[in-house]
């Protein structure tokens, strides 16, 4: 059988009617949006949402992707708008006294992440994530977990080039002395 | 350009060839310069190492098709869905008037709002603030938008801060509230725009 792996060729094939072809397209980037999602909101239940609702998004809307810009550009920029609003919801609760929680708990079902030791040297990493400013915390991560570059990061945040340099530069500056504090 | 910022644009390659070479002369030459380039270093490995981090397998290969069972589910009961708006829109309602209560009563003391919030059970207060998440979306986003640009625009003229390095810094009207007193906060606020107000007259 000839195994479609193209993303134009899958989402013409999807709009065609296969549904088989959308599954391919969500295997292929569940774990992205999944990382994304998680390493922004530091949950492990939140990340899975947010990796439902894209992939709803993605099924509703595909018919109007354009193939103006790379697929997963698209597919980063749902996934982050809906990180951020999710973390918009977060502050929206906490004005409302509905979580009395001033930081996010770092929780999830640990055996998601392979390994006792990786999973260890994530949560250490997750916390750090968490004390950097949104705006810092979204350009570190996409340009060190998700190899985007400045100008895509700039396309998908709706950020110039530049703020998107200053957000990574005081992010990268931030974790370091973190890390150093927390060695101490 | 300052030390730790040439760090990062050497360790991202994002110095020219000359700026490249003179950076290499000066970690010859400081041994201060080295170790907070071997610092730096250490961050970005303990960072990138990470990447390698595998989820379970059992729970990717259950995405999809969890995915598929909530398409394919029938909606849930129109009249249950109907009793819940209806229940929304009365919490709005009761909220619009308790506010509306506070504004134009002014010498009322209780915070009906929050006594009214902490009556609710755990599933009503997630009812609640779905309504007002749906509501009050646009609001938040023009409004967040709009302070946020000001006092940006604001820190940029009066405290001479790089719009990048208060962008950088998240710093909005928001979070500025979030570290201090209401009366803190609004003093602070008026003293910019007083200031910026004062400086646009002269002009």
């Amino acid at each position: 059988m000839n195994v479609k792996t193209d993303d134009y060729e899958l989402i013409q094939d999807f709009l065609s009617g296969n549904e088989q072809s959308f599954n391919l397209l969500a295997r292929k980037y569940q774990e992205k949006i999944y990382w994304h999602a998680r390493r922004m909101l530091g949950d492990h239940d939140d990340a899975h949402d947010i990796v439902q609702q894209v992939l709803l998004v993605m099924y509703n809307k595909l018919n109007t992707f354009n193939f103006s810009s790379a697929l997963y550009t698209w597919i980063y920029k749902i996934t982050a708008t809906r990180s951020l609003n999710e973390l918009k919801k977060r502050k929206l609760k906490r004005i409302f006294n509905f979580s009395s929680n001033e930081t996010v708990e770092i929780k999830g079902y640990e055996n998601i992440i392979e390994g006792m030791e990786a999973r260890e040297r994530f949560q250490k990493m997750e916390k750090l994530l968490m004390k950097l400013p949104v705006k810092q915390r979204e350009v570190f991560v996409m340009r060190n977990y998700d190899d985007l570059s400045y100008d895509e990061i700039s396309t998908i945040t709706g950020k110039s080039i530049g703020a998107s340099k200053a957000n990574y530069f005081h992010a990268f500056r931030k974790i370091k002395e973190l890390m150093e504090k927390d060695e101490k | 350009m300052k030390n730790d910022e040439r760090i990062i644009k050497y360790i991202e390659n994002e110095l020219s060839h000359e700026e490249r070479i003179a950076f290499e002369n000066d970690l010859r030459n400081s041994l201060e310069l080295k170790a907070e380039l071997e610092k730096y270093l250490t961050a970005k490995k303990e960072t990138v190492n990470l990447k390698e981090v595998k989820l379970n397998q059992e729970y990717l290969n259950s995405i999809v098709p969890e995915f598929r069972n909530k398409l394919e589910a029938p909606k849930t009961s129109s009249i249950k869905r109907n009793l819940g708006y209806a229940f929304g829109v009365m919490l709005v309602f009761i909220i619009a008037a308790v506010v509306l209560q506070k504004i134009f009563i002014e010498n009322t003391e209780v915070n009906e709002v929050q006594q009214f919030t902490e009556s609710l059970n755990e599933n009503q207060k997630i009812e609640l603030l779905e309504n007002l998440n749906g509501n009050l979306e646009d609001y938040l986003q023009i409004s967040e938008n709009t302070t946020e640009m000001v006092l940006t625009n604001l820190l940029q003229t009066d405290l001479k801060i790089n719009y990048e390095i208060a962008e950088a810094y998240d710093i909005n009207y928001t979070e500025l509230f979030d570290g201090l007193s209401t009366s803190e906060a609004e003093k602070i606020y008026n003293e910019i725009l007083n200031k910026n107000f004062l400086e646009e007259v002269k002009l």
